[in-house]
């Protein structure tokens, strides 16, 4: 087991170098310049040039990924050109929103996902299956922006009921917070639930279809005690691995979200980064957060290594 | 004595095969979601006898003109013709999704059964997969765009990019155990190049799970893409896609919601037969799930 | 009966707005049940269109600075609402008849947001600081004249050339000659200033970036005895508290102002004007933005040939493109000059080269001109769509007479960066922000929008600064601007607005050059 948790730590360190390689070689060699964007259009090439001389932008590639990389070693990486603020001070802020609207939305798609899994796999092949497999299918086959829009149509400009744009935090009043991640997390709970629902209930056939229910069912336990006791217990394990692999993927898929419902997280940040060649914080946050989606993998594969002995041998990647 | 085997081995597997397509005809959904590509790829295969106009004849008098006779699904902010925009949409958010899973397929094969099968290479390779997965799609798409010149051949190729890896650890995977099975160490006793133990060999045994991740692959494609377009930095105009159609509509949603309510219902359809259908494909490929 | 008094209702209140759209721009009172004083309330809430680079005044030339920090800080001088420069910050000013040297007398006893009374080192600090950054200054300042304290309430500077116009670029809006305390000067680093200090009535609190900026009401503001107009006069604002949220999107700014999200909405996209005037709890005004026009790039390339831009020139529909990117006619002000007609700058001398639609002479030109079908490189950004949807029409008004267009459409960063490079691009549509005088304008300065420097323009600027008056100047202007369209330097399109939207209980909203919310006051 140490060996093979020491092999794996080593693959990360190699795959975090290739990384920061390939996104850093990414970010310098996109069209477009922080300085002439921070400039405004009437610059002169002059000013132009003097910005990026102060910024180290006229340095060779090499020396300034020596330093970034240098720099990211000891945990500093470096200030954003646009934020007045650091890249770990910007991600410390932004962090926050998209941490509880993913939540939020984990939550509701669970909400969805785990009585309608659960419902399909009871009846399946019957009424109830198909209605839920439909609507799962239809859920996964719209972007999430869609929902957003239809949900700004009809909650924020016909019925008045709820804010279409911004973010407030529990310092503004509960409710108040509340209010601003309802449409946001709906809109992302519709995407994120049908693959949840689909796994419930497949491993709740799985389980089902195993020989020890089949014992209960002889034994003369009703269905749905068998359902609530038994199955549900052990399909729960899969359903936590997939919402942990998840929750990784929606706090990036949250970039769409955010920008539409102008959220002040993680996703917006990336993205407006891109828009505005803010080097540093595009690659702070492309590392920071594929730190994140790395660890989580390597934690999970971990806990199956405890569980199941028999992938440590093969060597599951 | 070993080819008798080989070949009441394959006489098995093209009976199962008989069976599984069968239950395929017989799986209702599966041949709706059949029958929802069919007219959705006949509607981007036939875009321009469909709409001979083409999508971009604009008439600045008629924007944002409601459904009527003449415009059936009405027009957008430049007069154009709602409907042949969504039919070329359609086509184009089709190829956008088929190139993507070709190229996909290819690349993510070869590097996958490279790496499976030269250990040396394996190193190089997963590290390289596994730094652009660790990177969620949407951000690595948008950072590959700011990179390439804005055209749908950048937009195939940052998908491409972003999905190869993907293909390429199925790829791998399936290879590693099969590279130990008798018959390629047979073949490798005669004496059969690399080369051709790869593709002869490796290849055809470790196609269907391959292809069940590919199946996935056509349909996120088109969503990616339609997120991106949506994020600005998918396919330009004036080219129609499904994705920056709903990104245009949405400049007149509030005046003008026929242009988000019918690409809208047309990405879905789309990506909904796709999905049926993979649906179907998988349960026919997937040993697992029999 | 009741469906008639509805529809009547709805009529009413159509009309209602529609007389509200037209006096827009008038100075005060806007509507029936307000008594006219302005009382003071609690929290005003704007969304903004675009996010600023920076605030701070001198780093960039972008509008969306300008929207955002204009509060907070003054000049000496500022614009009234007919473009004219009136004192500020100023008590009164001197200048010899050659209009070289200038001397300020400042206003006593104004203090700035950290408590320091404003005096000579800090203005001489901030407009030498100015005079580095602002692209207008070189048309007036020699390189190295610099700004003098003579003592705690006088500045001068003493120019080598006449310099009739001086004032109109210190009060240009864009890059503002804001000032601020010497201090915050001295620790200005190459990404802009560090602290936020001015002498305007918004004090900044938070800038929470791409999310909102934050102000209170400055409560030391020493207004100037004035009136409001324009930019100038007495700034005094009546809310304790301001936030400028960013909201980048159209639709979601629209939303917000039906919902109650937003008090004020800048940018409101004209396809939801329709929506907003049937909304009795929404008012409309307008705010004046620029010229459309289509940079030609000169130095090389097709369009670096006279008759081949006088070609283009004479194919443009500008009704036409005009009805893509402003569809409401009310907003555009189609005319050719490239100053606007708000100020006096305006002229009507060279129309007879603009808007001429004349597919023939336009074809026949371009035989002459011998352009040999290279594809000429459009660009346009994802930014602006308006931008894109004027290309496609131009586009398809260059091809329909022999040109072959080749649309290229980027995103903001690079599109920023092409179109300095004429050899990246051919044209582009887009709009020029307002310019208070001609000598601000971009014309004459090589690189930037596919500009060159022609002599005859250098000429006329030299001779406009030393005309004896105003009016000569402005004759001569007139003869410069003729001289643009004849030579088809840049396709000029029309002047526009923009509506802003705001709730029927904010008054005495009156945006100019941008977002600006003194004298404006809530009633409920």
């Amino acid at each position: 087991m140490k060996k093979y948790v020491a092999k794996r730590i080593v693959t990360i360190i190699i795959t975090l170098f290739v990384l920061s390689l390939f996104i850093f070689f990414l970010t310098h060699n996109t069209s477009g310049d922080p300085a002439s964007n921070m400039l405004g259009s009437d610059a002169t090439s002059e000013q132009v040039q003097a910005l990026r001389d102060e910024l180290g932008l006229n340095d060779s590639l090499i020396t300034q990924y020596f330093r970034w990389v240098g720099d990211a070693l000891h945990g500093e990486l470096g200030d954003s050109y646009f934020r007045q603020q650091s890249v770990v001070a910007s991600i410390k802020e932004c962090i926050v929103p998209t941490l509880e609207l993913s939540f939020y939305a984990e939550m509701l798609a669970l909400l969805l996902a785990i009585p309608g899994g659960i419902l399909a796999a009871r009846y399946k092949g019957r009424f109830w299956d198909w209605s839920v497999s439909i609507f799962a299918l239809i859920g996964l086959s719209a972007p999430c922006f869609i929902y957003g829009l239809l949900l700004i149509l009809y909650f924020g400009v016909d019925l008045k009921a709820l804010p279409v744009s911004g973010y407030k935090t529990f310092a503004a009043g509960t409710w108040n917070h509340y209010r601003y991640l309802i449409l946001p997390a709906i809109s992302m709970a519709l995407t994120q639930a049908p693959l949840l629902t689909r796994i419930t209930r497949s491993s709740m056939i799985e389980v089902m279809n195993s020989d020890y229910i089949k014992t209960a069912k002889a034994k003369g336990l009703s269905g749905t005690k068998i359902l609530g006791k038994h199955a549900f217990r052990n399909a729960f394990n899969t359903i936590l691995t997939v919402l942990g692999q998840s929750v990784g993927s929606l706090v990036a898929g949250a970039a769409v979200i955010e920008t539409l419902f102008n959220i002040p997280g993680m996703g917006q940040l990336v993205v407006n980064a891109v828009l505005k060649r803010d080097y540093p914080l595009i690659q702070g946050l492309v590392l920071v957060i594929s730190l994140i989606y790395i660890i989580i993998n390597f934690i999970i594969d971990m806990l199956y290594g405890v569980v199941d002995p028999r992938i440590r041998v093969t060597g599951k990647s | 004595m070993k080819n008798e085997e080989k070949s009441i081995g394959k006489e098995a597997i093209r009976e199962r095969r008989k069976i599984k397509i069968k239950s395929f005809t017989t799986n209702k959904l599966a041949v709706f979601g059949l029958i929802l590509t069919v007219i959705i790829v006949f509607l981007g295969v036939f875009a321009n006898m469909i709409c001979p106009e083409g999508p971009y004849v604009m008439d600045i008098t008629k924007r944002y003109t409601a459904p009527c006779s003449e415009f059936i699904f009405g027009t957008d902010k430049m007069g154009r013709d709602v409907f042949s925009r969504i039919v070329y949409g359609i086509r184009i958010s089709l190829i956008v999704g088929a190139v993507t899973t070709i190229v996909t397929f290819i690349m993510g094969m070869i590097l996958g059964m490279i790496a499976g099968y030269f250990k040396r290479m394996d190193n190089i390779i997963m590290r390289l997969c596994e730094a652009i997965m660790s990177i969620p799609p949407v951000l690595m798409a948008i950072a590959l765009m700011s990179a390439f010149k804005p055209n749908i051949q950048s937009v195939v190729a940052s998908l491409c990019i972003v999905y190869t890896p993907h293909i390429a650890r199925v790829a791998r995977g399936a290879t590693i155990s099969v590279k130990e099975q008798t018959y390629i160490e047979a073949a490798r006793a005669q004496g059969a190049t690399n080369f051709r133990i790869i593709f002869k060999h490796i290849a055809p045994n470790i196609l269907s799970p391959v292809i069940v991740q590919a199946t996935y692959i056509f349909a996120t494609a088109i969503i990616l893409e339609a997120s991106l377009s949506f994020l600005g930095a998918g396919i330009p105009a004036p080219s129609p896609s499904l994705g920056n159609i709903l990104y245009e509509a949405k400049e007149g949603i509030f005046s003008a919601k026929w242009i988000t309510i019918f690409p809208g219902i047309a990405m879905i359809i789309t990506v909904l037969g796709i999905n049926i259908l993979g649906d179907g494909l998988r349960d026919l490929l997937d040993p697992k799930s029999n | 009966m009741r469906k008639m008094r509805k529809l009547l209702c709805v009529l009413l209140t159509a009309m209602m707005m529609l007389s509200l759209v037209a006096c827009g721009n008038s100075s005060s009172g806007t509507s029936g049940n307000d008594n006219g004083v302005a009382t003071e309330s609690d929290l005003l809430k704007v969304a903004m269109a675009v996010n600023p680079p920076t605030l701070d005044p001198w780093l960039s030339t972008a509008a969306a600075v300008r929207d955002t920090n204009r509060g907070i800080y003054e000049g000496l001088f500022e614009l009234d609402d007919k473009y004219e420069p009136q004192p500020q910050l100023c008590e009164s000013y001197t200048v010899d008849a050659t209009y070289q040297e200038w001397v300020f007398k400042l206003r006593q006893g104004v203090k700035f947001h950290n408590g320091k009374e404003m005096k000579a080192e800090d203005v001489v600090a901030s407009l030498n600081c100015w005079l580095e950054n602002n692209i207008a200054v070189p048309s007036v300042v020699t390189a190295g004249e610099k700004f003098e304290k003579v003592d705690d309430y006088t500045v001068k500077i003493t120019l080598t050339k006449p310099a009739l116009t001086f004032l109109n670029v210190l009060t240009s809006p864009c890059q503002f000659a804001a000032i601020m305390p010497a201090e915050s000067v001295a620790s200005r680093t190459s990404t802009g200033v560090t602290e936020y200090i001015g002498t305007g009535p918004m004090k900044f609190e938070e800038w929470k970036q791409d999310s909102y900026v934050r102000f209170t009401k400055f409560a030391d503001y020493s207004a100037p005895s004035t009136t409001l107009s324009g930019e100038a006069g007495d700034k005094t604002i009546y809310y304790k508290e301001i936030y400028y949220y960013i909201v980048t999107d159209s639709s979601i700014r629209t939303a917000g102002i039906q919902s109650g999200e937003y008090d004020i909405a800048q940018t409101i996209s004209y396809d939801d004007l329709d929506q907003l005037k049937a909304n009795s709890d929404i008012k409309l005004t307008k705010n004046d933005v620029g010229n459309y026009a289509v940079a030609l790039a000169k130095t090389e390339g097709p369009f670096s040939n006279e008759k081949v831009r006088q070609a283009a020139a004479y194919a443009v529909d500008v009704d036409e493109i005009m009805a893509a990117v402003v569809p409401n006619g009310d907003y555009v002000q189609k005319y050719s000059s490239y100053m606007s007609k708000n100020g006096s700058w305006g002229t009507d001398s060279g129309a007879q080269y603009w808007n001429q639609k004349d597919t023939t002479k336009a074809k026949q030109l371009l035989q002459e001109s011998g352009y040999d079908g290279t594809p000429i490189v459009m660009l346009s950004t994802t930014a602006y769509p308006t931008w894109v949807d004027g290309s496609l029409i131009l586009k398809k008004e260059l091809e329909e007479v022999g040109f072959t267009v080749d649309l290229q459409i980027y995103d903001w960063a690079t599109m920023l960066q092409m179109k300095k490079d004429p050899s990246k691009f051919d044209c582009a549509l887009l709009w020029w922000p307002m310019a208070t005088v001609p000598t601000a304008l971009k014309i004459n300065q090589t690189g930037q929008d596919g500009w060159i420097t022609f002599s005859e323009v250098t000429d006329a600027f030299t001779q406009m600064n030393a005309a004896s008056s105003m009016d000569d100047a402005k004759k001569i202007w007139a003869d410069t601007n003729e001289f643009l369209l004849k030579t088809a330097s840049s396709l000029s399109l029309s002047y526009f607005s923009e509506p802003y939207a705001m709730s029927s209980s904010v008054y005495n909203f009156n945006p100019f050059i941008g977002m600006k919310i003194y004298g404006t006051y809530t009633n409920k």
